[in-house]
């Protein structure tokens, strides 16, 4: 009987395995006046700082195109969903967004981790995915259906190594770097730097100093910070545990110039930090990289639709991420002959050459998917008694 | 006797094989006409691999009566190995499978060599300390885990056919939990599972009848790290992304939640907790008042805990077997099975 009842399930799976699935067709989430995009990104919980600018961003761009009647005629639409910082969730949702909401592409998904744990589901699907908010190096080696705006990790750790060297006039640096695809790219983006440049002295073995994401006490690094000396210290993590490190730089009374990754390059991020209260001598000392080059002209539009459909949000730098984000994706629409088909799309994109938009350029050619180059070293700076950011050096290749 | 009462005295385990076949028919005709989301068809996916996860821990809690609070390691300990053997060795998916078992049980047998030695709360503090420290080493042992990067891999291939499709992976995996069931079913009555039960009753009366409890004890240490290992297998062929921040207590309290929950040594018990505790947050996040306080899962599944050992003490599964189903059966057929299920035993 049990033979019998295993032998009828083992049937049942060939049979249903044998009958196939739904086969996606590629104009999907495409309606004579519509085009559907998904997202997913942290919006809630501790991150939700970022996610939420961000998708106003990207909202305020399509809302602005609609409003200048679309696309061809074809309105914008964004389904976003919360990931809540979560792999496990930003995996769900991205098949989701491509099986059941049958989206047109994956614009803007937010964060590491979630983008690493989903890549694999976009790379299978062939779908467009335009922009990340991430830097991981990977996304630049995916393949063709994905389209990185940001700098990736690797190429501004070289060029964090560059300005050391000619901004900082740097004889040794020490790097905080933290364990996961964020630093361990930015460290050896570093290494790479100083060995283009014959500068490998500048950092020591030991001056590499590595700590988990998780983390919360940072004394010993500090302490081993200390014992190195350096002249420049790279601070290669996130905003939480970055602004640990520079409060407890504070308490050790450690006051040498730091460089942070351009994704802490935000006012939120020194609010964390909390600096009048916890880090007040240290604070002048933190210089941050930038890779959006925008004067008040280039603003404008952004400020524009931003007053018109969030009137009550504060613009800062993820809500331009996220308005690039917007700005990319359209531009690849424009791009577009004949039919909008996935085909079309990737075939628009992967000859881009976008100059007119919020980042100084987009462009893409087959099989390189490098993102912005140009990048510049900002300073945090006291204005009546609050802290903002001061362009220090021009934006530069490496 | 009617029909279905021979059935199921001739063959206990064959309402796992009806409802795992209604299930798979559920499943086909959603494959053809597309009737769950692929959200629903994951959060079906992660309580069949959290179900596999539960039985393995409910035969040490359930059946033996021994805490752990350190097996996170052992799933996670199947996840790396199985994400490693994908990636780097090509290995077929069975082979893979049985090594993410069989590897975290033998590692399971040596170090429970040494803990089981200990009793009760001095078990429970070696055992945290065991999952702690396995955590530590997915965070800092790259070469093998990729640290805080985490790993990548693909769904599972059997003859050519690759598993990519949510629902495809369902069935595959429905079939491997049938499988464990019953493997499940026939150790809790095996002489081993019976020895066990008598240890986890009294160990001295179990010990006067010549049972060694050191041996009965590693026997289930052993068993339960090779269920948990298989779940973690799962998880990484589900999931395809395995991290070091899902391997923490928190995950070995859930085991402990899930198997308290739905009933202790207990199939139905082990799957219903689970089922409850992937489904509650995804219900309180769908719950608009519910879905604005903050953690509102974890204070659910606490409250749960609480309410379940207070008013249901063998948990939610067996209280309502012992109360709605068997009252129902016993009604239909005039007999008690659980009775007739015991004096088979005794009599054989």
């Amino acid at each position: 009987m049990i033979k019998r009842t295993m032998q009828v399930l083992a049937v049942l799976l060939v049979l249903t395995l044998a009958m196939g699935t739904t086969i996606l067709a590629v104009e999907q989430g495409v309606t004579d006046d519509s085009i559907t995009v998904g997202s997913v990104g942290v919006t809630s919980g501790p991150a939700a700082f970022i996610g939420i600018p961000y998708y106003e961003g990207i909202e305020a761009y399509f809302k602005s195109v609609n409003a200048a009647e679309g696309i061809r005629g074809r309105k914008i639409e964004l389904i976003q969903r919360d990931d809540e910082f979560d792999p496990a969730q930003a995996r769900d949702h991205i098949e989701a967004l491509i099986y059941d909401e049958e989206v047109f592409a994956i614009v803007g998904q937010l964060g590491t981790p979630g983008v690493i744990s989903s890549a694999g589901l976009v790379q299978e699907a062939g779908i467009p995915s335009v922009y990340f908010g991430s830097g991981a190096a990977e996304l630049t080696e995916l393949g063709e259906n994905f389209f990185p705006v940001q700098p990736n990790y690797v190429y501004e750790g070289m060029i964090m190594a560059k300005y050391a060297v000619e901004h900082f006039e740097a004889e040794s640096i020490a790097v905080l770097y933290q364990n996961d695809e964020v630093g361990i790219d930015g460290i050896e983006g570093i290494e790479k730097g100083l060995s283009e440049m014959g500068r490998e002295e500048l950092m020591s073995d030991d001056a590499a100093i590595s700590y988990a994401p998780t983390r919360t006490d940072f004394t010993a690094q500090i302490q081993q910070v200390m014992v190195e000396d350096p002249d420049l210290l790279f601070i290669f993590g996130l905003s939480q545990t970055a602004s640990l490190i520079i409060r407890t730089m504070e308490d050790f009374g450690l006051d040498i110039p730091m460089l942070t990754t351009y994704s802490n390059a935000d006012v939120s991020f020194l609010d964390t930090i909390e600096p009048a209260e916890t880090a007040p001598n240290v604070i002048e000392n933190l210089h941050i990289m930038a890779w959006l080059e925008v004067d008040e002209e280039g603003m404008e539009p952004m400020e524009e639709a931003m007053a018109e459909f969030y009137p009550d949000s504060t613009i800062n730098s993820y809500t331009m991420a996220g308005w690039v984000a917007g700005e990319t994706f359209v531009a690849g629409l424009r791009a577009v002959e004949g039919e909008l088909t996935w085909e079309n799309y990737l075939v628009a994109m992967d000859t881009l050459h976008f100059t007119e938009g919020m980042a100084p350029e987009i462009s893409y050619q087959p099989g390189v998917r490098e993102g912005v180059t140009h990048m510049a070293v900002l300073r945090v700076v006291e204005v009546n008694g609050s802290y903002e950011f001061e362009q220090v050096t021009e934006f530069q290749e490496f | 006797m009617m029909f279905q009462d021979k059935l199921i005295n001739s063959h206990p385990y064959i309402k796992y094989i009806i409802v795992t076949a209604v299930f798979f028919l559920v499943l086909l005709i959603d494959l053809q006409f597309i009737i769950f989301t692929s959200r629903t068809i994951n959060l079906l996916i992660r309580v069949v691999y959290f179900g596999i996860m539960a039985l393995g821990f409910n035969m040490l809690l359930g059946y033996a009566g021994q805490i752990s609070l350190g097996h996170a390691a052992y799933m996670g300990l199947g996840a790396y190995l199985t994400a490693y053997f994908s990636n780097h060795m090509g290995w077929n998916f069975m082979i893979i499978l049985l090594l993410s078992g069989l590897i975290p049980m033998a590692l399971g047998i040596i170090l429970g060599l040494v803990a089981l030695r200990m009793e009760r709360l001095y078990l429970a503090i070696a055992t945290l300390g065991l999952g702690v420290t396995g955590q530590m080493i997915f965070q800092e042992w790259r070469a093998f885990t990729r640290g805080f990067s985490g790993i990548r891999l693909e769904r599972p291939e059997i003859l050519g056919f690759a598993f990519n499709n949510s629902r495809h992976f369902l069935m595959l995996i429905t079939v491997i939990l049938l499988l464990v069931i019953i493997l499940t079913y026939n150790f809790s009555r095996s002489r081993t599972g019976r020895a066990l039960s008598a240890m986890r009753d009294s160990e001295y009366a179990s010990q006067s009848l010549g049972i060694s409890l050191f041996k009965y004890k590693l026997l289930a240490f052993a068993a339960s790290s090779f269920y948990v290992g298989i779940a973690g297998s799962l998880y990484a062929y589900a999931e395809r992304y395995v991290h070091p921040s899902t391997w923490g207590v928190e995950l070995s309290l859930d085991m402990l939640a899930m198997v308290v929950i739905g009933g202790l040594a207990s199939i139905g018990g082990s799957l219903v907790g689970a089922g409850f505790l992937v489904l509650v947050p995804r219900l309180t996040a769908a719950t608009p008042v519910l879905a604005d306080i903050t953690n509102m899962n974890y204070i659910l599944t606490g409250l749960a805990m609480i309410l379940v050992i207070k008013y249901m003490p063998y948990g939610i599964y067996t209280t309502i077997d012992l109360k709605l189903i068997q009252p129902y059966l016993m009604g239909r057929s005039g007999e008690n099975f659980r009775y007739q299920d015991l004096k088979k035993e005794s009599d054989s």
